[in-house]
């Protein structure tokens, strides 16, 4: 093992920490073999309180509570320490709630390893090559930059941007009385390095992987979930996340991986093309039934991208129909065992054959009906044959998916580093380079093509690492200034500055949270997939005695298998906290007003219906790109009169914090500060500060800046 | 105009929505989109048949979940398929299972199709089927008939939605269009609109408006932004429904005694109450849920059961909107995922989407009459199939949609309201 770090052993003791087994990884060999994504060898270095020394590699990690867990230091990435415990499995913690010392350590460890983000110069120098690139397009069109934003807009911004949430009223205040010149390139830093930052990527991915807890007849994703966190949490680069995607094996109860193909495991040519849309922002959805109306998509390049996925097989009827035989032999077990084993059923393999053949009613003249699929990649233009990317020289059907994916992710793709880009680009600046994000089949439809050209680029750059990419976007004059109002027509838009937005439904989410319990939540983590493990049974070994077995191993772990709650039909929304509860690492969530008080990515996926967060615009996850903005009643009447009313009004930090102060000038400024990030406008404080003394309480002026325009919208 | 409101791609989606909000409030008329109150004679329709279309004004939609058996109910058999219930006389000529009493008193009012066929015997993806008219893909989510209709026909009243659902969440709603379109769930009727009332006393509550008020003016005035404005236009919306009469449509307090009981006292009773009174207020498209019709056991049981609760609000619910003459302008329609075998599979039956039946109340729909048929055993169509998309077209014809022109989704595709069903011309009067 390359990790050289070593760190002094202590007696191992009984650890909290849960900790999971290693990923079953796909045995096949990367031919070409690209530079590893995993943390490269550290120097020995002295480290804050323990010695390290290259004979013994471990230490007993111990959280702030005395909970010790013996593992050798991985990655210290956004606030989440990331070790590998002796029998190989691997378990993140939140930094904050390790031990000063071992929080010492960790960073010392980090600080030993020489894969340092991009210099600052080099990030300044990139950032202002995009800016001269969207001066030049502003000039042309005689369109006038956006003035630059105050303090106040940019700090509440950037951490929606970047974590995911407002500032708390310390961290505002924090920044707004900060004199440094470089504070914003500063805070720019600490935040993409911060746990939100993984929330808020997590967050995002979700709604455009369609991440989703349940795929049926109780198969649980909970171990796709933790591993896509751990990708973000360890920084890995896109393309090693989308090449592990799709070359992963195995049950979705044992490799996270594989959970993201097993998605569609039943509906095969539905996830190809999703994950060409998504990955290649090439829309071929209607190129499944029929060649492509106005793009140059066949109906057979699809077939032929789907060959490559012809030989894999993800959802195993025989195996789930064993299930549901046992489970009606054995009533008393009845839709529990269901709940246990269907996982079993979603099992990702390779078949000794391509099977994938034209539909019986193919019906064009370049191949023939019911005909075995060759599988082939497309080409978008004759400079494909001298392309690098194209180099395909194996396909034994067992090395399909590894071709594929060798393609996909190649620097050299046409468009897997602009499709990447650009949905990134729009993450940050509210509208994209070229929309929509799902379709670069038309290069001549993005906004300025020069700017996409040169965010491909350094996408290719940072090696497809995506934080030193939003680096680089965040400190471009372009999103420092003031946000404009959507355009009519993307194309037109030449990116005066970002564009204002609503928050996103987990934007306002986390942003309660916040108000209620400060920054709490970006330290306690949701895991699922421990317990989910335990369910991996072999086919052949699924019988009443095993399961009779496995309850009771799963009941031992005193965790229940069915996390979450479901959007019952009475819940109201509401997450069963009992259930979930034993899944958090790094504290328990606060219950207020029947709502568990965790960020979005650390709650049930999708939320319940009638969760806050859906009726925000939280996505069912049905369809990649469907969170929205959009307004409705309900969600108004929630805001108003809602549970989270309660959870703002009752023991919240926010009020808690006006509450203690003097005078009625300053209840209204902590207030301001909480939930705007800003002190009020002389009038605002004459007119909170009239109605405080005309009979109302910090309460109603809390209601009254909760259901404020500003509150919701992202300036 | 009229082709740029059907083109939305996804980045204009973000304005046709914040026009949509307007239009849904009724605050401004759009040239395709009239707003509210449009009348659907005058949508003129584009159908072929050039019959009277567009009579029903509203729709309630039964969606029985878990697949109504087609012969213990509306087409019953005899010889080996029977059940355990008879054939019964009805009001009309012809004859329904005795496990609907009720509705055999109504039958003169109501039309049965006895021919509808589906391909799909999967639970979820019937479901699906049947709310959509599409079959249900992973690259894509279609609208429910109530989003297509405010879609075509605007906003149905100023305040209340145009689409709610009682007793399921609000899934399969909107689909590609925008969640303005998205039905407003009712979870428990008795429970009516949740969060409607402030939490906080009149007087309170009116000085903390004045304050939002003061504060939105100051932060409205600087951003000039259509989203901003379309959130201005639902707080108001909101504080017109929470502070005026209509809020009052979702409150069952307000029927009587009598009238909760003759509809039966639970959850899918009151519902059916409930999408009265919602129709009455202005809401165009409501959908009623009764779960539990996955009768694989015991179908005697289950139809004394949840037969007997369909049977008595669904009875209850005809008589009371012909009362109270709103039969012709609302379209009751009882859809199910599928049928049921005609065989047993010891006391219950199995899945069956290759024949099954389906019903059409008012709005339009011919009285006393039955479409199609089943052979005798009750496994397939005998005569004039109907698929989904031909129900969905015939419900959307009845409702005056366009059901032959395409609109494009975010995504660049083209779909039409009944996935190019055909208008059964033969069940409209």
């Amino acid at each position: 093992m390359k990790l050289a770090l070593i760190l002094a052993a202590a007696i191992a003791a009984p650890f909290i920490l849960h900790a999971a087994p290693p990923e079953v990884q796909k045995k096949k060999k990367n031919k070409r073999e690209r530079p590893a994504a995993e943390v490269p060898a550290a120097p020995d270095r002295p480290a804050a309180s323990v010695t390290p020394s290259a004979s013994n590699p471990w230490h007993d990690w111990t959280a702030s509570g005395g909970e010790k867990l013996e593992g050798k230091f991985k990655a210290l990435e956004n606030g989440i320490l990331t070790v590998e415990s002796k029998d190989k499995r691997t378990v993140r913690f939140p930094l904050a709630r390790l031990s000063p010392d071992d929080q010492k350590l960790a960073q010392a460890c980090k600080a030993a390893q020489p894969r340092p983000p991009m210099a600052q110069d080099v990030i300044v120098k990139a950032a202002a090559r995009l800016d001269e690139s969207i001066n030049n397009a502003l000039k042309k069109s005689g369109v006038a930059p956006n003035a630059a934003t105050a303090d106040a807009q940019f700090v509440r911004r950037l951490y929606l941007d970047t974590v995911g949430r407002i500032p708390t009223q310390e961290e505002s205040q924090s920044f707004l009385t900060d004199t440094a010149p470089g504070k914003r390139a500063g805070l720019i830093n600490t935040l993409l390095n911060s746990p939100g930052y993984t929330m808020h990527m997590y967050n995002w991915l979700a709604d455009m992987l369609r991440v989703k807890d349940d795929y049926g007849k109780g198969a649980k994703a909970f171990l796709y979930e933790d591993w896509l966190k751990d990708q973000i949490a360890m920084n890995r680069p896109w393309d090693i996340m989308v090449r592990d995607m799709l070359t992963a094996d195995g049950k979705l109860n044992e490799n996270g991986a594989a959970g993201f193909l097993l998605r569609d495991a039943q509906m095969p040519l539905d996830g190809v093309s999703n994950m060409l849309t998504t990955f290649l922002a090439a829309d071929v959805s209607c190129a499944q039934c029929h060649d492509h109306p106005f793009a140059e998509w066949t109906q057979k390049d699809f077939y032929g991208m789907a060959a490559f996925f012809g030989a894999s097989d993800g959802f195993h009827e025989d195996t789930y129909r064993k299930i549901r035989q046992l489970a009606k032999s054995a009533p008393q077990l009845n839709k529990g065992v269901s709940q246990l084993l269907t996982s079993n059923a979603y099992n990702l393999v390779d078949l000794p054959k391509q099977h994938l053949k034209f539909p019986a009613d193919y019906k064009y003249d370049n191949a023939k009906a019911s005909e075995q699929v060759k599988p082939e990649l497309i080409r978008w233009n004759d400079a494909s044959k001298l392309n690098p990317a194209y180099k395909v020289d194996d396909v034994k059907p067992s090395q399909l998916r590894n071709e594929f994916a060798e393609w996909m992710t190649h620097p050299e793709n046409p468009r897997f580093a602009a499709a990447i880009a650009n949905r990134v680009w729009k993450k940050v600046f509210g509208i994209a380079v070229q929309e929509p994000v799902s379709d670069l089949d038309d290069p001549s439809g993005a906004s300025n093509p020069e700017l996409l050209q040169h965010i491909a680029t350094y996408m290719k750059q940072a090696k497809f690492d995506l934080r030193e990419f939003q680096r680089i976007l965040f400190n471009t004059a372009a999103y420092q200034r003031q946000a404009s109002e959507a355009p009519e027509d993307p194309k037109t838009y030449r990116f005066p500055g970002p564009i204002l937005r609503r928050m996103s439904a987990e934007q306002a989410w986390d942003s309660i949270i916040t108000l209620a319990a400060g920054d709490d939540g970006d330290h306690i983590l949701l895991r699922r997939g421990d317990d989910l493990r335990k369910t991996a049974i072999p086919s052949e070994q699924i019988n009443a005695e095993n399961v009779q077995k496995l309850i009771a191993t799963v009941m031992e772990s005193g965790r229940k298998m069915n996390l979450g709650g479901k959007g019952g039909k009475k819940g109201g929304g509401k997450i069963n906290p009992n259930a979930i509860g034993a899944a958090y690492e790094g504290g328990t969530p606060q219950v207020r007003a029947g709502l568990v008080l965790a960020r979005a990515s650390e709650l049930p996926q999708p939320a319940p219906e009638n969760h806050f967060l859906r009726l925000f615009g939280q996505s069912d996850r049905l369809v990649s790109d469907t969170n929205t903005t959009d307004g409705s009643v309900p969600q108004m009447l929630q805001l108003m009169n809602g549970p989270v009313q309660e959870v703002i009004a009752g023991s919240s930090t926010a009020l808690a914090a006006a509450s203690k102060a003097a005078t009625p000038a300053e209840k209204v400024a902590s207030l301001s500060l909480s939930f705007l990030g800003r002190q009020p406008t002389p009038t605002e404080s004459e007119k909170f500060v009239a109605a405080l003394n005309g009979g109302l309480s910090v309460r109603d002026v809390a209601w009254v800046l909760l259901n404020s325009r500003e509150f919701l919208f992202v300036q | 105009m009229k082709s740029d409101l059907l083109q939305f791609n996804e980045t204009s989606r973000r304005l046709f929505i914040e026009r949509l909000a307007k239009s849904t409030l009724g605050l401004s008329i759009l040239p395709f989109l009239p707003g509210q109150n449009l009348r659907a004679e005058d949508a003129k329709p584009a159908t072929s048949a050039g019959a009277v279309r567009g009579k029903a004004k509203s729709v309630i939609m039964i969606q029985l979940t878990g697949g109504l058996s087609q012969i213990d109910s509306f087409d019953p058999k005899s010889g080996a398929s029977k059940g355990p219930g008879d054939a019964i006389k009805t009001s009309a000529d012809f004859q329904i299972s005795s496990f609907l009493p009720q509705t055999a008193k109504i039958a003169d009012k109501i039309t049965v199709i006895r021919s509808m066929t589906a391909k799909v015997g999967v639970h979820d993806s019937a479901q699906y089927l049947m709310r959509t008219g599409f079959e249900k893909r992973g690259t894509i989510v279609h609208p429910m008939l109530g989003a297509w209709a405010q879609h075509y026909l605007g906003a149905s009243h100023e305040t209340l939605p145009s689409s709610v659902c009682i007793n399921r969440p609000s899934n399969h709603g909107n689909g590609f269009f925008p969640a303005t379109m998205s039905p407003l769930p009712i979870l428990s009727p008795e429970e009516g609109l949740k969060n409607a009332r402030p939490a906080a006393d009149v007087a309170t509550t009116d000085k903390r408006l004045a304050l939002l008020s003061e504060m939105d003016k100051t932060f409205t005035g600087k951003v000039k932004d259509a989203g901003v404005a379309a959130y201005n236009e639902f707080y108001q919306s909101t504080l017109r429904l929470m502070k005026g009469k209509d809020l009052e449509c979702f409150d069952l307090d307000k029927e009587s005694a009598d009238m909760r009981a003759k509809y039966g006292q639970n959850r899918f009773g009151q519902g059916c109450l409930l999408a009265r009174r919602l129709v009455e207020g202005g809401v165009r498209y409501v959908e009623v849920e009764s779960g539990g019709w996955d009768m694989h056991k015991d179908i005697e049981g289950g139809m004394e059961d949840r037969g007997g609760e369909f049977d008595t609000a669904f009875a209850a619910l005809i008589a009371d909107l012909e009362g109270r003459g709103m039969l012709d302008s609302t379209m009751v329609v009882v859809a199910t995922e599928f049928g049921r075998k005609p065989s047993f599979d010891g006391s219950g039956r199995g899945h069956h989407p290759l024949v099954f039946s389906c019903v059409l109340a008012g709005g339009g729909a011919k009285r006393g009459f039955i479409h199609g048929a089943s052979d005798d055993a009750g496994g397939h169509v005998k005569s004039d199939p109907v698929t989904v998309g031909d129900l969905h077209a015939t419900i959307a014809t009845a409702c005056g949609m366009p059901i032959e022109t395409p609109v494009t989704s975010p995504s660049g595709r083209p779909f039409t309201v009944g996935n190019k069903g055909k208008l059964v011309a033969a069940v409209l009067s």
